[in-house]
């Protein structure tokens, strides 16, 4: 019971004071739960961020489930997922009364002119940022264009691109890499 | 349908697809929130990205909480927030209970290599459609020169060139960006411009 609080109240913590989700909660985490608590060590904690990652949903999210399950069970993932959650719901539900009203003012409007701005080059940023960690061949390349155009010009459902990258990636490594692997050392 | 219900769904829907970060949800959101079911407009999105960086807490929490309070106060922010964290949640509760080796399953690391340039490329043409929308004030069927906002791209031009420059952290650079705003669209024209 005693962990269990005590995990709500990490988790609270780190959802209220972690700016830039997931990637920038994550050497809040470590601070509190590997170095701090001991609750688990940093091989599994690692271990966990990859597992994280590599996953569908929100990074934020993953994590502080994975994390509370290993620690506490399904009541340890429960709270940690609540944990992290329930700050920003209650900072956002707040802001969100008044934000029509602060928008609305003529001054306020001009700096959100000038905000959107900003936001164009940090989502831009993200977008270098990521590109860092796609290795730079011809098949990323083909099917990064590809999916760029098709969701620029078309209305198709970018959640089909996703899977079609995900099919593709799977005939890709599986079938040709591999395959191509095989015969260049049957050649030697 | 029941506007709760549709909440729920489309962020479950999002949650579920929103691989490698939560500006991976960018596509997915401008899709249907804004272009499928026009529950905001692009500019609210782009306000609300903003507000939901310069506010604590994950961005996906963030921006749920904001879509969900504008359609339906709390309740829809209650539907969206849990569509949206729900996915992550039972996935994760799968993978750490029976399938602790699910990274090296060898399937799903090339699942996963197929997916990250599509997801980069669908986070650039959204950043793409925003920046039309911002500065041709129209979108890409119908682009004009005609009525191209040139304070809006002359304030992009400054906001990357300081970013890059000084380094500075994402909130300053909202800071400054807004400064940036008021100057051209506030005090210029009191001169004239």
């Amino acid at each position: 019971m005693n962990k269990l609080l005590d995990l709500f109240w990490t988790y609270l913590k780190i959802g209220a004071f972690t700016f830039g989700g997931g990637y920038a909660m994550i050497s809040l985490v470590q601070a509190e739960i590997v170095d701090k608590k001991h609750w688990i060590d940093q091989k599994e904690f690692m271990d966990m961020i990859a597992i994280s990652q590599a996953t569908p949903g929100v990074i934020a999210i993953n994590t502080a489930t994975f994390v509370g399950y290993n620690i506490a069970g399904f009541w340890g993932s429960l709270v940690a997922t609540l944990g992290v959650t329930i700050p920003s719901f209650i900072v956002i539900a707040i802001i969100s009364q008044f934000i029509q009203a602060f928008l609305a003012l003529e001054w306020v409007s001009y700096a959100f002119n000038g905000i959107r701005a900003g936001i164009i080059v940090l989502i831009f940023d993200a977008v270098i940022k990521m590109k860092r960690s796609v290795e730079i061949n011809a098949f990323n390349i083909i099917l990064g264009l590809a999916a760029f155009f098709l969701a620029t010009f078309t209305d198709i459902n970018v959640v089909y691109l996703i899977l079609i990258g995900g099919i593709l990636g799977i005939i890709w490594q599986i079938y040709i890499v591999k395959a191509y692997a095989k015969t260049e050392g049957e050649k030697k | 349908m029941n506007i709760l219900l549709s909440l729920f769904l489309v962020y479950f829907k999002i949650g579920l697809f929103t691989i490698g970060g939560g500006y991976a949800m960018i596509p997915l959101i401008q899709q249907d929130i804004v272009n499928t079911y026009h529950w905001i407009t692009m500019d609210e999105f782009v306000d609300f990205i903003a507000i939901a960086e310069s506010t604590p807490g994950p961005f996906a929490v963030n921006t749920a909480t904001f879509v969900g309070m504008k359609l339906a106060g709390i309740p829809g922010a209650l539907a969206a927030v849990g569509g949206c964290i729900l996915p992550s949640f039972i996935i994760i509760l799968i993978i750490a209970r029976w399938m602790k080796n699910f990274a090296d399953n060898k399937f799903v690391k090339a699942g996963l290599y197929g997916m990250m340039p599509i997801v980069v490329a669908l986070i650039l043409s959204a950043v793409f459609i925003l920046f039309l929308n911002n500065v041709f004030r129209t979108d890409v069927t119908n682009l004009t020169f005609n009525n191209i906002d040139y304070k809006a791209l002359f304030a992009c031009i400054i906001s990357a060139f300081i970013y890059y420059k000084f380094k500075i952290n994402p909130i300053l650079l909202i800071i400054i960006s807004a400064g940036l705003g008021l100057v051209l669209y506030g005090i210029l024209p009191m001169f004239g411009f």
